[in-house]
């Protein structure tokens, strides 16, 4: 992934381009609420899940703002690669249960954390570095707790999904270092810039 | 022809200053990263326009803030991991040790990582913890009785961290500085939300990173 700054053009589609990813995780995130697999979990899945939506379709919000301050269009359609790529994950939960919502969720998440990392890296002006950095440490966010609920949910440690945990000594060594593996946020999950433009 | 000559009079002027900051620098006892750096940081300052010695100075003061708070976080860790351990806090979980351990090493390779920068830029690095936080943290840390307050506790640190970060990465000039910062400061975060939820606490709080917790750049001085 390259590092070098953004020209505007460059920034407006990358801009399109996070409105395009954001659009995804947002309508992910509705879409699971009334699902029977995320219902019968712990209520803080539920709770994730809400707020998850909400921060997204904020995130989107402030990026079509940028975008309109730059004086270029809005997106509002989703990135179609993601979507494309998250339909047969989408088709396990039926059958998979907890599992298979996490690990969509966390297909999307994962994106969107690397992709406003490495965006921030490379935009020139620093409202936008502030807009993507601002994001990006809150997709890390999503990412980590997701992480955490997953080796939880894998280990047969699903009731610890609480605040805070009620039986911390049962827990295994894997839920406090899976969820943030690396020092350095990476940035090889980053979508290409234009992958989400509009009329791109 | 006279722009040339002054020129070469502005060149003569921004080597005597080079030379006198460095021996002040040398003076203070970092002889040894005067030296290493020497040349690198010369060329750069002969080459260096005012507005650019301005960014770099301001950079090289956001980074100092910066590595000191990751000094002190290497510092806390490692208190917190010895009295979790010898069981001041109860049975010590295996989750907490792993996180407590991980998170140490995390803020150890920030603290490399943000001084080689300063190196670069031809400052010494910055190898102690944040005197500011220094004490709230030594003092405070005996009185920490469970690890539900050891991750209320550990939250004033991390989230000066990521916020600082963020504050930086708005501020900085050097492309570096920036790409360094951009890759930290998410992580910070990330260790936020772990503990938040080890507190008791809903562990996203805010659809953007907020700022108003960024330590101020005279903390290190």
């Amino acid at each position: 992934m390259s590092t070098a700054t953004f020209s505007k053009a460059q920034c407006v589609a990358a801009l399109q381009t996070a409105a395009s990813l954001e659009t995804i995780a947002h309508s992910g995130y509705l879409s699971a609420i009334p699902l029977k697999q995320v219902r019968q979990a712990p209520q803080l899945v539920t709770q994730f899940n809400e707020s998850a939506a909400a921060h997204h379709f904020a995130h989107l919000q402030a990026i079509n703002d940028a975008l309109g301050a730059l004086g270029a269009a809005p997106q509002f359609h989703p990135d179609m690669k993601i979507a494309d790529a998250l339909t047969p994950l989408l088709a396990r939960v039926p059958r998979a249960g907890l599992p298979a919502v996490l690990q969509a969720a966390l297909y999307v998440e994962e994106r969107l954390f690397a992709t406003h990392t490495a965006y921030s890296m490379r935009a020139a002006d620093s409202k936008q570095r502030a807009l993507f950095g601002s994001i990006a440490g809150v997709e890390a966010q999503h990412v980590a707790v997701l992480r955490q609920a997953q080796v939880l949910v894998e280990s047969g440690h699903e009731r610890q999904i609480q605040l805070p945990p009620p039986h911390l000594v049962t827990i295994p060594p894997a839920a406090g270092t899976q969820p943030i593996p690396d020092a350095f946020a990476p940035t090889t999950l980053a979508r290409p810039y234009r992958e989400g433009a509009v009329g791109g | 022809m006279g722009d040339q000559r002054a020129g070469i009079r502005e060149l003569t002027r921004r080597t005597l200053l080079l030379g006198a900051s460095a021996s002040a620098i040398a003076a203070a006892g970092c002889a040894e990263a005067v030296t290493r750096h020497a040349t690198s940081s010369r060329l750069a300052a002969i080459s260096a326009t005012p507005s650019e010695r301005a960014h770099t100075a301001n950079d090289v003061a956001l980074l100092r803030t910066a590595a000191a708070l990751e000094n002190l976080g290497v510092y806390a860790y490692g208190s917190a991991l010895h009295r979790v351990a010898s069981g001041q806090m109860g049975p010590p979980p295996a989750v907490v040790m792993a996180f407590a351990s991980q998170v140490r090493s995390h803020h150890a390779q920030h603290a490399q990582a943000l001084n080689r920068i300063l190196e670069r830029l031809g400052s010494p690095p910055y190898t102690r913890p944040d005197p500011a936080m220094f004490r709230s943290v030594e003092d405070g840390l005996p009185a920490v009785g469970s690890i539900k307050e050891l991750a209320i506790f550990s939250l004033t640190l991390e989230d000066a961290l990521a916020q600082t970060h963020l504050r930086n990465l708005t501020a900085l000039t050097d492309r570096a500085a920036i790409v360094t910062t951009a890759a930290i400061g998410p992580v910070e975060q990330q260790h936020v939300a772990l503990l938040h939820i080890n507190a008791g606490q809903f562990p996203v709080l805010h659809a953007f990173g907020p700022t108003d917790q960024a330590r101020p750049v005279t903390d290190p001085s």
